[in-house]
């Protein structure tokens, strides 16, 4: 209860400070004078067969522009336009007029993009605000492919560092037991519909397991400890007994995984050992899982988990992880972590 | 029937899945340490090189191979005995038992090649424990209780060998990778048990009275890695999140009952 309370405390600042963000007006800054060493089109494209004569003239819906999908607030954001002709071969010379402006949560006004003199365009601009926004882009007057585009002026969030050695491993596990522990936590809080006093019984032992080691990792690793990782469960409905049986199945065997996938990079015979003791009762919270969905059948150890030598699923931490990213928003950086 | 002729039926029919692609039938009912890596399913073969290409397993590692085998042949024998008996009504966990007896039996195949030559022989085994489960394959009800005594001393005995083999990465992740599986087993036979109801988890150290009293000795600790870890749960529910292991003497002490007369190895026919 308590661990959910703070959890939805957590959340309502994060939203409020999101929401001040936002409402706090800011003139933009823009400049049209970027020193744009922008990756100029090097003409790849081997369409230079169209003809003896070179590129034809610009064809504005055959030209594109690089607009990334996600940019930081208060940094000069480029975009680059490659003109094409009508066959869609790069052109190699400039000439056009070029204009690019961002209207949304940001609006730049037009601006005119800078002649590379190679076909290639560059026009930047630097959003303040969060938000979406529309990016517009016309060569000679005409909106080009793909106008408007789209970008999210996201804040930056610097990645956490699982670190290297057995601590990075250890905190490999202190994430995915947050992550578990989490999730238990809303559905104890919140039961599915109809639940029944054995799988509210299951479920809870479950939550108060995950939760404990969650809490045996933070204390272990002290101040090496990553900090508490915000989770993303609205893939989840929490009202339905197969979406929460379904996801504690999906954590619990990657559980089981990452813990067999780890065991061999961990240099300390005591960390084994105690990374020994919990997947074994990650093991069983995923047959009993298994069981409550499928009752009395192979489920519990299936052949999707277990293969035909009677080995159980594992994965090295890089697959693990990209799996939990889909209800882990915080970035995890893991370059540091051993691999053999 | 007795035992032998149990590890006879079910060896055979690994064997002959084994080497049926090279379209060979092998007659003897023993997975000899005779049999060539090459004969082996391509996975099973690919990590037994694996783990032979780290060089020799060393003799620390061997003794802890076959003291799995001995623990694997026991559940093996004991699920296909148990499967094959007509007075043993199952009922609608039947097929929780065929799982888990294909698992078994794949576990004994993975060990006795990964051993080779080095493998220990076969004994027979003694379901009733000198006496002690004298309806075991008649009594559903003895036959969970036995069920659930193998598979949890199955993980703890895992648990307590994974140090032994940490210096290799295969035998290591080998290891930990059967161990899960007998930790899915324990929890799902344990729920099938009546009287007394189990969870699928180890609740402190019980049951502390009956047959089963030994097996979990010293489960209730509630430090871990010298931290303590009651004030993040109750004993029970910290008890029940971490499973401790148990030592190979220990573990040999639980199932000696079990063990019955060495087999001596049977000679391949005649070619």
């Amino acid at each position: 209860m308590f661990d959910q309370l703070t959890q939805g405390l957590r959340e309502l600042e994060f939203l409020s400070r999101l929401a001040q963000a936002t409402n706090r007006r800011t003139f933009l800054r823009w400049s049209g004078v970027t020193m744009a060493v922008a990756a100029a089109g090097c003409g790849e494209d081997d369409d230079d067969g169209n003809g003896p004569t070179g590129p034809g003239t610009v064809s504005p819906a055959n030209s594109t522009a690089d607009v990334p999908p996600q940019a930081p607030p208060n940094e000069p954001l480029t975009i680059t336009v490659r003109a094409r002709d009508e066959t869609s071969a790069d052109l190699t010379t400039g000439g056009s007029d070029v204009i690019v402006e961002a209207t949304g949560a940001n609006a730049s006004g037009p601006i005119t993009a800078i002649d590379n003199g190679d076909g290639t365009y560059t026009a930047s601009y630097t959003p303040v605000e969060l938000g979406d926004d529309s990016i517009a882009v016309t060569i000679d007057g005409t909106a080009i492919g793909g106008s408007p585009f789209t970008i999210s002026i996201v804040p930056e969030v610097t990645a956490v560092s699982l670190g290297s050695g057995d601590i990075g491993i250890l905190n490999y596990a202190f994430a995915l037991e947050q992550l578990e522990a989490a999730f238990y936590t809303t559905v104890v809080a919140a039961p599915f519909n109809g639940i029944t006093a054995d799988e509210t019984q299951v479920l809870t032992d479950i939550r108060d397991h995950e939760v404990i080691h969650r809490e045996f990792f933070r204390a272990a690793l002290g101040p090496a400890a990553i900090p508490d990782l915000a989770v993303d469960f609205t893939s989840v409905d929490f009202t339905s007994r197969f979406s929460v049986l379904s996801t504690a199945r999906t954590f619990e065997d990657l559980g089981v995984s990452a813990y067999n996938g780890a065991g061999f990079l961990l240099d300390s015979a005591d960390y084994l050992l105690a990374a020994g003791k919990i997947v074994s009762v990650e093991a069983r919270h995923a047959a009993v899982i298994r069981d409550l969905l499928e009752p009395a059948t192979a489920a519990f150890a299936g052949d999707d988990v277990v293969n035909e030598s009677g080995l159980d699923v594992f994965r090295l931490p890089d697959a693990v992880l990209a799996t939990a990213a889909t209800f882990v928003t915080t970035p995890l950086d893991s370059s540091d972590l051993p691999r053999t | 029937m007795n035992s032998t002729k149990i590890f006879g039926a079910l060896d055979s029919e690994v064997v002959a899945r084994m080497v049926s692609r090279r379209g060979a039938l092998m007659q003897t009912g023993r997975l000899a340490g005779a049999l060539a890596v090459a004969s082996l399913p391509l996975s099973l073969g690919l990590m037994a090189k694996k783990a032979f290409a780290q060089g020799p397993i060393t003799e620390d590692q061997l003794a802890v191979l076959n003291f799995a085998l001995t623990l694997e042949r026991l559940e093996a024998g004991f699920y296909a005995q148990g499967l094959a008996a007509a007075g043993l009504d199952l009922g609608t966990a039947r097929p929780i038992f065929e799982q888990i007896s294909k698992h078994e039996t794949a576990h004994v195949a993975l060990l006795e090649a990964l051993l080779g030559a080095n493998a220990v022989p076969a004994t027979t085994f003694d379901f009733t424990g000198g006496g002690a489960f004298n309806d075991v394959f008649s009594n559903p009800t003895t036959f969970i209780t036995l069920a659930q005594g193998f598979e949890d001393t199955g993980v703890r005995a895992y648990k307590g060998q994974a140090g032994a083999l940490a210096a290799s990465a295969e035998l290591l992740t080998t290891a930990l990778r059967i161990h899960s599986v007998e930790a899915r087993h324990a929890a799902v036979v344990r729920r099938l048990a009546a009287s007394p109801a189990e969870k699928g988890w180890i609740t402190l150290n019980t049951p502390t009275t009956g047959p089963l009293a030994a097996i979990y000795v010293g489960d209730e600790v509630t430090t871990q890695l010298e931290v303590d870890l009651l004030p993040f749960g109750s004993a029970e529910a910290v008890s029940e999140a971490f499973d401790e292991p148990l030592t190979q003497e220990e573990v040999e002490a639980i199932v000696a009952p079990f063990i019955g007369e060495e087999i001596p190895p049977e000679e391949p026919p005649p070619a």
